[in-house]
């Protein structure tokens, strides 16, 4: 019945941001109907689409993720009246800054899963994996963030005099 | 330094059978800041809570993380329990690593690491939680019901009875719904219009229910405890408190061809008019799209004839703002039709079965009226073509239920039951008629409902023929049936004079828009979503609105009337309180910080933010900022991503939290 | 959308158009020639394997209608399919390959070729009413049908089933009747425009076929038609060839015309009956056709 599991030279980490209402609870619902998916998806729960600050995208290339999936509310069904509108305007916006900075657009996916639509769930988070798995792991994000804690640590003559002014 | 508690669940075998849960527990022990990490078989059970608070109060912990199911599940159960053992309940997070983890992988050594991880992430996340003091809300107690059938009638009659006050809200000029249409209910044949019009008028002289018909819901705002409500009361062009219902109006209007909808279009009525004779209110409404008086300005009969000068032409839609507390949706459902069906619609249409136009091809509700004592025919079955009685009758079932390539894939639940009464009923009149009836499988669970079906073929000698029709036409004045008998194993052609169709049971239309407004969620054929299948049918995920009814799925009456009396119950309960505790899952703006550009205030769906000024001690002016009112702010944390200064917070959703959980990956 | 001004199509008759059908390759033949619609016969066409092969190796079957499919390819353009069978059978191969990668290299295989999936399969009636367009059809008019009661017959390979020919609606299929109105002939309306003929069964079960083919006709004579229009040689086959039979074994009397499409909106576009094969129909049409002032 199950069938062979396949081993892969690469693991992605994929980071779920997702509202409450729809898609964590489509997600259960995958859950409770027992669908398989690839386990490299973390879910972060928040209340609406609304919340999710594209900083915190930013922020899960630069820990190690792989791909980001950002899920709510289909439009017209937020929970919260209109947060999923928001959502997904700040999110076309940010979208071209992530292009023009040159990140591959592939790795981060925006949809609407709504609470019935545990199929959908697993569809979504198995082609995303599938997807960022051949494009291999980020980098740039990871390195720049290495870059940050180091120059923070260290101790240049420039800081030096910039704390002695304070 | 926090002292953290880490309780894994097996959840009998539903987590450990995947996840190696005490490996969990060694591994998260290891993190910095667990004080105590633990597994156990059930959490959720009495000596898993018990096991909890003890090590809460032995080990001094200043934080708890329960690893099991999902939150929407447990979260509020444990909560509770950390709040008995003394800590604040929102110092308490639950990893989900049952339906987000166990339930969907199958590799142990995957699912023990990702489980690991989820841990981690929600121990990282539970020490920036802060204490948050619960809030208490007033509760306003009346009620407000959407729907005037039998499920709102119920439970407006149950809540009302209750001492509290009521508005229904019903679209129809009248109230009684589709169970007014019915001539006999199943499994007793009693008349639906004795047992439903004592109930109608009791809603109408209950001192404690205000009724407003021919009125829709326009906006609904607020939340639980404290909805405001706009009623869109819609031009009856009738004054209801001067009328009398006399019905001299009715008697005199010139215009008396339109097509009665409450007849299924097989009778007449005039422009100005009362659904049907028993309605409540029994104040007439006119029909503005076919009144004389409205289309050319001429005419105005009604008017010279109504002794108390109730008639209106100028009358306008008004809108109504009533305050409630609790919102019962009882909107009731509506019959797939066979026409066809426009293109990119998921439902289509019955071109087999000739897409609605073969006259004699009527739906069970047109069989009602028929049937119905007080129907267009007096309770006569006739052709609506040629008046004719119909000598051969063909009854198909699960026309649009059960279908996936028509797009519904449900069963009604209703049409095995009411097709065997039609039978009877068929019977009962044409004596010398014969009765066919197509069916898939009868399903018949219920009371007495299993010895009904079997009455209607062993008694009424309806024959019950096992097998879908492939297609039916028009052949001179019959209409012929073919079809399959798949217990024989032959084809079956019938020649008809009329076919009734057990179509479909699906939402009222409009059903999705209704949703909107209340912000409940519906599935993807519109019925609205119950908080939890079994242990919670009749609540909205929505807190303080409740369900009743064919709204959320096919129901027969008893269902429906039970569900309509849970709902009432659930209203009453909440009403039995003063004080509302709401989650403190609101905003709070760091004024410091903020510059007053009000972003926050553009996107809040709910106009929680308002503008504080802030002064100094000789009363100048130093800044303007927002403040957001704990009590109608939702919680959804659109400020907070929008915030250019970051100066407003969403408690139990901060940054700090976020980034934490980010952080531990 | 603007059609295109010059329409040009590789052209599949199939096996039944040279044989017993030899009229409804000529009237398409001359037809096309009339509104300037260009035909390049595929080289070295085949049968598509309609009817037995399906039920009896699918493989076989879909490997016949992929290798004809691939030799238009060589053509270029759209493909032509006079016969609904082939047309059926060409859609389906198309549908069934797309679906399943297994089944596509299987025939791949066998046919040594790459299947081209993608090109477009046109039954005759959606060149006409769609591609040239009822408009522009109507121009080509020279001498309409007045009059002309016409039975339109489906059949049931045009429209179903219905995730693959995608022709029209499949129940209530309306573009016969719209091409029909275009040359100015009358359609009338009736209950088995979308019957089976039969013609599966046509040498091993003809009795079958005599039953359907029958209920067909009468249907068609009681809702008053002149004639039946067909647009499948297997259909015709059945109403005209075996209409003498059947008027035998069930005692009745129809002396209906079953006309081609291409034979009726040829007869309007202005062409002689010795140019569209009206001789070789069985059920002689001259008298009907004078009688309406048509030839």
């Amino acid at each position: 019945m199950h069938p062979e599991k396949t081993k892969h030279a690469f693991e992605p980490k994929i980071i779920a941001f997702v509202c409450t209402w729809c898609t964590y609870a489509g997600a259960d619902l995958a859950g409770t109907s027992r669908m398989q998916y690839p386990a490299n998806v973390r879910v972060l729960k928040f209340p609406c689409t609304g919340r999710i600050d594209p900083v915190f995208i930013l922020k899960a290339f630069q820990q190690g993720a792989d791909g980001v999936l950002v899920s709510g509310c289909h439009p017209g069904d937020c929970h919260y009246i209109a947060g999923n509108f928001h959502a997904r305007r700040r999110f076309a916006a940010f979208r071209k800054l992530l292009e023009f900075v040159g990140v591959d657009l592939g790795r981060l996916q925006f949809s609407w899963v709504s609470a019935a639509e545990g199929g959908k769930w697993v569809e979504m988070v198995t082609g995303l994996t599938e997807r960022v798995r051949l494009m291999g792991p980020m980098q740039e994000f990871k390195e720049l963030a290495l870059e940050e804690q180091w120059s923070g640590a260290i101790n240049t003559p420039e800081l030096q005099e910039a704390y002695n002014s304070i | 330094m926090s002292r953290i508690g880490v309780f894994i669940c097996h959840c009998g075998e539903n987590i450990s059978r995947t996840v190696d849960v005490e490996r969990v527990a060694a591994e998260v022990g290891k993190l910095p800041g667990v004080a105590f990490a633990t597994d156990y078989k059930y959490m959720c059970s009495d000596p898993g809570q018990g096991l909890l608070k003890k090590a809460i109060r032995e080990e001094r912990l200043s934080h708890v993380v329960v690893a099991a199911c999902s939150p929407r599940m447990h979260e509020k159960t444990f909560r509770k329990a950390v709040e008995s053992a003394g800590l604040n309940p929102f110092l308490c997070e639950m990893a989900n690593i049952r339906e987000h983890c166990s339930w969907v992988h199958q590799d142990r050594k995957e699912a023990t690491v990702k489980a690991i991880e989820l841990v981690g992430m929600m121990v990282e996340r539970v020490k920036k939680n802060r204490v948050l003091p619960t809030i208490t809300v007033p509760v306003t107690k009346r009620a407000l019901v959407i729907g005037g059938g039998i499920a709102g009638i119920q439970a407006a009659l149950d809540i009302a009875d209750a001492g509290y006050e009521v508005i229904l809200v019903e679209r129809e000029p009248s109230i009684g719904g589709h169970m007014a249409q019915l001539s006999e209910t199943f499994p007793t044949l009693d008349c639906s219009q004795c047992i439903m019009t004592p109930k109608m008028v009791d809603v109408a002289n209950h001192p404690r229910i205000r009724l407003y018909t021919y009125a829709e819901i326009e906006r609904v705002e607020g939340y639980i405890g404290n909805f405001q409500v706009t009623v869109r009361r819609k031009a009856r062009s009738v004054i209801e408190e001067k009328c009398t219902g006399c019905g001299v109006c009715m008697e005199k209007c010139p215009v008396k061809k339109i097509p009665n909808k409450f007849d299924q279009n097989l009778g007449m009525r005039p422009a100005i008019y009362v659904p049907f004779p028993q309605a409540v209110p029994n104040t007439p409404v006119i029909d503005r799209e076919n009144c004389i008086k409205f289309k050319t300005g001429k005419c105005g009969v009604c008017r010279k004839v109504c002794g108390p000068g109730a008639v209106d032409y100028e009358q306008e839609d008004r809108l109504i703002v009533e305050p409630v507390g609790a919102i019962v949706v009882a909107t009731g459902f509506d019959l797939y039709s066979i026409e066809e069906k426009p293109k990119g619609s998921p439902i289509k249409g019955y071109g087999e079965f000739g897409h609605g136009r073969i006259p004699d091809v009527i739906d069970g509700m047109t069989f009602e009226r028929l049937a119905s004592a007080s129907g267009p025919t007096g309770g006569k079955i006739l052709r609506p073509s040629d008046g004719r009685e119909p000598k051969q009758i063909v009854f198909i079932q699960c026309v649009g239920s059960r279908a996936r390539e028509k797009g519904i894939s449900y069963c009604s639940k209703i049409c095995c039951m009411y097709t065997a009464k039609h039978t009877m009923l068929y019977h009962h009149k044409v004596h010398d008629g014969q009765a066919y009836v197509f069916f898939m499988d009868a399903r018949t669970p219920g009371k007495n409902y299993d010895e009904f079906w079997r009455r209607s073929i062993e008694e009424e000698e309806a024959v019950y023929i096992r097998g879908m029709v492939s297609r039916l036409y028009q052949k001179g004045d019959k209409i012929v049936v073919m079809g399959s008998d798949i217990a024989v194993g032959v084809q079956v052609e019938i020649e008809a004079d009329m076919v009734v169709l057990a179509t479909a049971v699906q939402p009222q239309k409009g059903a999705d828009a209704l949703a909107q407004k209340l912000g409940i969620s519906y599935d993807k054929y519109n019925f609205y979503s119950e908080a939890h299948a079994k242990l919670r049918p009749v609540e909205c995920a929505t807190a303080g609105i409740y369900l009743a009814g064919a709204c959320q799925g096919p129901k027969d009456i008893p269902d429906t009337v039970s569900q309509a009396s849970a709902a009432a119950a659930k209203v009453i309960i909440l009403f039995a309180r003063d004080q509302l505790e709401r989650e403190p899952i609101v905003a709070r703006v760091r004024e410091a910080g903020c510059v007053g550009c009000f972003y926050c205030k553009k996107v809040c769906p709910y106009g929680a933010v308002e503008e504080k000024e802030i002064r100094d001690r000789q009363g100048n002016l130093v800044k303007v900022v927002a403040y957001v009112n704990p009590g109608v702010c939702g919680g959804c944390g659109t400020c907070q991503a929008t915030c250019p200064s970051k100066s407003v917070e969403l408690d139990g959703y901060t940054d700090e939290q976020i980034v934490a959980m980010i952080e531990a990956l | 959308m603007t059609p295109r001004n010059i329409l040009r199509y590789a052209y599949y008759p199939g096996c039944s158009l040279h044989a017993s059908a030899g009229e409804y390759d000529l009237s398409t033949r001359e037809l096309f020639k009339k509104l300037n619609i260009g035909l390049t016969e595929v080289p070295d066409w085949f049968c598509c394997g309609a009817t037995p092969a399906h039920n009896v190796d699918e493989l076989l079957s879909l490997s016949l209608c992929a290798k004809n499919l691939e030799l238009a390819a060589r053509v270029g353009g759209d493909l032509a399919v006079a016969c609904a069978a082939c047309f059926s059978r060409l859609k389906t191969t198309q549908h069934v390959l797309s679906e399943s990668d297994v089944k596509r290299q299987q025939v791949e295989k066998a046919i040594d070729a790459p299947v081209p999936l993608n090109g477009n399969v046109k039954h005759l009636l959606d060149i006409l009413a769609r591609d040239l367009g009822l408009e522009r059809l109507g121009q080509a008019v020279t001498k309409p049908l007045f009059g002309l009661k016409v039975a339109c017959y489906y059949g049931c390979l045009l429209t179903r089933p219905p995730e693959v020919p995608n022709l029209d609606c499949v129940e209530a299929p309306t573009i016969m009747e719209d091409v029909l109105r275009a040359i100015g002939a009358e359609t009338v309306a009736w209950s088995h425009r979308l019957e089976c003929c039969g013609a599966n069964f046509t040498l091993s079960r003809p009795g079958v076929v005599l039953q359907l083919s029958h209920a067909i006709l009468d249907s068609a004579k009681a809702a008053g038609a002149d004639c039946i229009m067909v647009a499948c040689p297997l259909c015709h086959g059945n109403l005209d060839i075996r209409q003498k039979e059947i008027e035998g074994v069930y005692s009745t009397h129809y002396a209906m015309p079953v006309f081609y499409i291409t034979q009726l909106v040829g007869l309007a576009a202005g062409l002689k009956a010795d140019k569209l094969g009206l001789d070789a129909l069985i059920v002689n049409p001259m008298p009907l056709l004078k009688e309406k002032g048509l030839l």
